[in-house]
């Protein structure tokens, strides 16, 4: 997409390198819940303190959504599909800190959706077998093969551009109400602070931030096991 | 033979104007066009409160949870509408037509034809608003599997926005990858071609209404028996995937319009 307008910034790295906003907020993101996933699990205890408690409620939950959308044999799914939940709900939180959401570039939304798709085909070629697996696009009658054909590669594109455009869309919504809200102090109490900035874009960052930002995150992820599961059986 | 030189006339009396004043007036009618959306999240909001004012007659004691998933429905059928709002703020604040490299008319046509695929939001819209209400119905009827039924609803929901995604990626294109005004061949077929590819994704609103009928029966049913959830979110996406189908023909033939159009080697 356009890196014009509303596109992520460039930033200027040493060795003349260049990256997109998108990847350095992800590299920050990373590093985060890298350092939050070490302090969490240092130091386990049979008897758990407060610190694992939390982190057990949390890994219990994620394992009790898998074993209920997935069925009880596809458990072994479990670690990315929390993987790709903390790191979707970091990712399009990251607007309440005054980042930019990697989720809002559709270079990173595209690249998860595609490991959906390849984990849905890889997944089914090796639970039906390759036969029955391209039995599946010739059914209910042959002619019907290039409808399904394309009905598959429409999967990554509305999982990713749904992802992408709900979290764009706030984006670009909260930064004309920013630039509007600064465009109305200076012309109203002519002054050059943007004191009307301060508070009204609470409204809104509730919902587009905390509302659909976690729904977004929520929707990616099950989506992407009830597909996997889908096509295993 | 009258027809043919009024469309002549029109089109010397269009070139006539600056460059930049046709395209930003072609941009206005293309917003205008975009926030027809908003008649899906206004019909399917409205059909959601409806029922849950159903539900919280019959049974006032849920009135809390009925409300709850009333709101979190309602909140998600507004997406479409978001999302042709934010074609026409970008139109309005940041229109890429403008500083567009090409042919004014197809620029033109391009900024019509964006607006005009925003218009497949009305099918998510009231979907996803039927989707809510029946949601609220199961709730009031069985709030133990509050959970369940809010899960379904929010999966059905997803779906059902597809369509609208679609038209959102067809919009983006044609704002920001643009392949036909750089395109050798006849600038009408290509100018009207821009403008099809829009009207094409307007065929939208029957799987986006479709699909949010199929998650409110879903969510319906998982109120009744959640015990074969399962079952039940399978059979509704399996239902949903064929229902996609009408959208996803509407979307090759935008792209085809777009990227491979056979009419120019006609001309």
């Amino acid at each position: 997409m356009g890196t014009e307008g509303f596109g992520p910034r460039i930033v200027e790295l040493p060795f003349g390198l260049q990256v997109t906003e998108t990847v350095t907020v992800t590299w920050w993101i990373m590093a985060g819940i890298i350092l939050l996933a070490w302090l969490a699990t240092r130091n386990l205890q049979m008897v758990p303190g407060k610190r694992q408690i939390v982190v057990e409620t949390i890994v219990k939950m994620i394992n009790n959504l898998t074993k209920q959308t997935m069925g009880e044999k596809n458990i072994k799914f479990a670690p990315y599909i929390g993987t790709l939940m903390i790191f979707l709900a970091v990712a399009n939180l990251a607007g309440l800190l005054g980042l930019r959401p990697p989720t809002a570039d559709i270079n990173t939304t595209l690249a998860l959706a595609l490991i959906t798709f390849f984990m849905i085909h890889s997944f089914g070629i090796r639970t039906k077998g390759i036969g029955k697996y391209v039995k599946g696009f010739f059914e209910p009658f042959f002619l019907l093969f290039p409808i399904n054909m394309l009905g598959e590669l429409a999967t990554p594109i509305s999982l990713s551009f749904r992802l992408f455009g709900n979290i764009v869309g706030g984006l670009i919504i909260m930064s004309l109400l920013y630039g509007a809200l600064g465009g109305f102090s200076s012309a109203l109490l002519s002054l050059n602070i943007p004191v009307l900035a301060v508070g009204v874009p609470a409204v809104f960052h509730i919902y587009f931030d905390l509302f659909s930002g976690l729904l977004q995150s929520f929707i990616f992820t099950m989506l992407t096991m009830v597909y996997v599961s889908m096509a295993m059986d | 033979m009258e027809l043919p030189n009024l469309l002549y006339d029109f089109i010397n009396w269009l070139l006539t104007f600056e460059r930049d004043a046709l395209i930003l007036g072609a941009s206005a009618i293309g917003i205008g066009f975009a926030m027809i959306a908003g008649i899906g999240p206004g019909v399917g909001q409205g059909y959601a409160a409806g029922k849950a004012a159903e539900a919280v007659g019959d049974n006032l004691k849920n009135s809390k949870q009925i409300t709850m998933i009333m709101l979190l429905g309602a909140a998600v059928a507004e997406t479409s509408g978001i999302l042709a709002l934010v074609i026409g703020l970008i139109m309005l604040f940041g229109n890429p037509f403008i500083t567009m490299q090409g042919d004014t008319f197809i620029i033109m046509g391009s900024a019509i034809g964006a607006g005009l695929t925003m218009i497949a939001g009305i099918g998510p819209g009231i979907g996803q608003g039927m989707a809510a209400g029946k949601a609220a119905e199961a709730v009031g009827r069985s709030p133990r599997n509050n959970r369940h039924i809010t899960m379904v609803m929010l999966l059905g929901q997803a779906v059902a926005q597809t369509s609208g995604i679609l038209a959102l990626v067809i919009a983006l294109i044609l704002m920001y990858g643009n392949p036909m005004v750089t395109m050798d061949g006849s600038i009408y077929v290509l100018t009207a071609s821009a403008i099809g590819a829009g009207i094409s994704m307007i065929t939208g609103i029957g799987p986006g209404i479709g699909q949010g009928y199929a998650a409110g029966k879903g969510a319906e049913a998982v109120g009744k028996r959640p015990k074969h959830k399962a079952l039940i979110i399978r059979t509704m996406l399996l239902g949903q995937a064929v229902a996609q189908t009408t959208g996803i023909y509407a979307l090759i033939i935008s792209l085809v319009l777009m990227f491979a159009n056979p009419l120019l080697a006609l001309v």
